[in-house]
Formats: C-alpha cells, sequence, structure tokens
C-alpha cells in the first residue's frame, strides 16, 4: 500500500497567481497556528510541572 | 497529469449551488483527484457545448449532479443542462472507443426517487442522494473515487476525515479572502480551483502511520 501522502498530493495545473499567492497566505496561517498549539502545550506542560 | 483522475463535473453553477460545488471540488483534490468543467476555460471562442465535449472526451470520470432540475421561479420551465452533459457521457461511453467505454459515473441527486418523475430512464443506474448537505457530498465522492481504477492499491482517507479538512479551510477561507482582496460570496471557478490546490499543499494529508 502506497502512503498516503505519496499518492494523494492534489493535481493541478502550473503556477498562476492566485494559487501562489493563497498559498503564502495559508502558510502564513498554518504557521501562525502551529505556534498557538505549541504555546498551549508548552503552557500545559508548564502547569503540570508546577503541579509536581 | 494523470490521464485516469480527470472528474468530469456536471453540476449547476448558480450561488445557491456554491456550497455544494465547493464542497465536491475540495472532495476531489483531496482525494487526488483533478475536477473538470467547463468554466475551467473562459473562452467566447468555442462554443459550449463543444467545450463540454471535448472535456467529457477527456475525463473517464464524470459527477452528474441532477439535483437542480426543477422550475425556474422565472420562467417556469426546467433546467435541463445536467440531464444533457449527463446524456454526452452516457453516450460517449456507449458510443466511443476502449477508452471511453471505460467511464465510470457517479450521478447524485437531492432525494433517492426524485429522478423517477423527470428522468426515469436512467433508472437502474446507481443514483446517490445527498439531500443539499455539504458532508454528504463529501462522503460520496470520497466513496465512489476510492472505487475507480485510478486508486487501486491507495487508501484515500473516509469521507468523514476529508469533511473535517473541509471544514479547516472553510474556517481559513475568511482570513485568506481578506488578505488577498476576494470577495468570499464572489470566487470564480478557477479562483476556487486555485485557493483549494493552495490549502492542500499547505496542509497535505499526515503520512499514514
Amino acid at each position: 500500500m502506497a502512503t498516503v501522502r505519496k499518492v494523494l498530493r492534489p493535481l493541478r495545473d502550473g503556477d498562476n497567481v492566485t494559487y501562489a499567492q493563497a498559498r503564502a497566505v495559508f502558510r502564513e496561517i498554518r504557521l501562525e497556528r502551529e505556534r498557538a498549539e505549541e504555546e498551549k502545550k508548552a503552557a500545559k506542560k508548564k502547569v503540570a510541572a508546577k503541579r509536581k | 497529469m494523470k490521464e485516469g483522475r480527470q472528474v468530469f463535473i456536471n453540476c449547476p453553477f448558480d450561488r445557491a449551488y456554491r456550497p455544494l460545488l465547493r464542497a465536491l471540488l475540495f472532495a476531489i483534490h483531496d482525494c487526488g483527484f483533478r475536477p473538470r468543467s467547463a468554466l475551467e476555460v473562459q473562452d467566447s471562442g468555442e462554443v459550449r457545448v463543444q467545450k463540454v465535449i471535448r472535456i467529457i472526451g477527456e475525463s473517464p470520470l464524470g459527477i452528474h449532479d441532477i439535483s437542480r432540475v426543477e422550475l425556474d421561479p422565472s420562467s417556469h420551465l426546467p433546467r435541463f443542462n445536467m440531464p444533457l452533459e449527463l446524456g454526452l457521457f452516457m453516450g460517449a461511453k456507449a458510443y466511443g472507443g476502449t477508452d471511453q467505454q471505460a467511464k465510470r459515473a457517479l450521478i447524485l441527486d437531492s432525494d433517492p426517487y426524485r429522478y423517477h418523475k423527470f428522468c426515469s430512464d436512467i433508472a437502474g443506474q446507481d443514483i446517490q442522494a445527498h439531500g443539499n448537505k455539504p458532508q454528504v457530498v463529501i462522503e460520496l465522492v470520497r466513496n465512489w473515487l476510492s472505487t475507480t481504477p485510478a486508486t487501486k492499491g491507495i487508501v484515500i482517507p473516509s469521507g468523514s476525515l476529508v469533511a473535517k479538512r473541509y471544514k479547516f479551510y472553510r474556517a481559513e477561507l475568511p482570513a485568506l479572502c481578506a488578505k488577498l482582496r476576494l470577495d468570499p460570496r464572489r470566487l470564480t471557478f478557477h479562483d476556487d480551483m486555485s485557493l483549494v490546490t493552495a490549502w492542500l499543499d499547505e496542509n497535505p494529508w499526515a503520512p499514514s502511520a
């Protein structure tokens, strides 16, 4: 069985401006979300450590 | 481009149908296929029906939503583009060469037996009802695509998971539209295709365990 990541790459036309700009904005949003998740995890760890 | 992964979309393109169309586009892309439509090229020089015939010929798969075959409130006449294009697709399969005979279709309607009243000749085909719910459309499309020859040896994640990703995408869309100065109510087919592929490239499926 092939892995999902390897096979399920969406098909698309060549580059276009809307795609390129949208991808840059979605990247910002993703990074922001990941940063927030990391901060949340770190805060949880801190609370857990204090309880110990 | 893998030819076996092109999916002709035969559905209405009005604003009321947009939520279902967007879910459809997302599901097709997220399953690794490519939607094809008469709207993909804006060329006034190509007669619409010729464009449709060309795209049908190039697409081994077709999704036909006949749920909007209903009386237009102003003209009191039914909309027949979808049954016409379904007929073209079935004709290509019936009379075409080996490639065309391998065509596969998914026929969607809002209710399970509504088509009996206006298009009974298609009785006997497996027609799926989506109840006008985007999540159901996603699950039906995913389940159907997972049975096509192009997915032999590939596991496509469950429709419920594709639908969950669609929710995330929809949640991020307003911020994106604001930044790019796009009106979310006025996105064209081309805009939708670009935005969906951009989101999927930034948020690929995690590798399977």
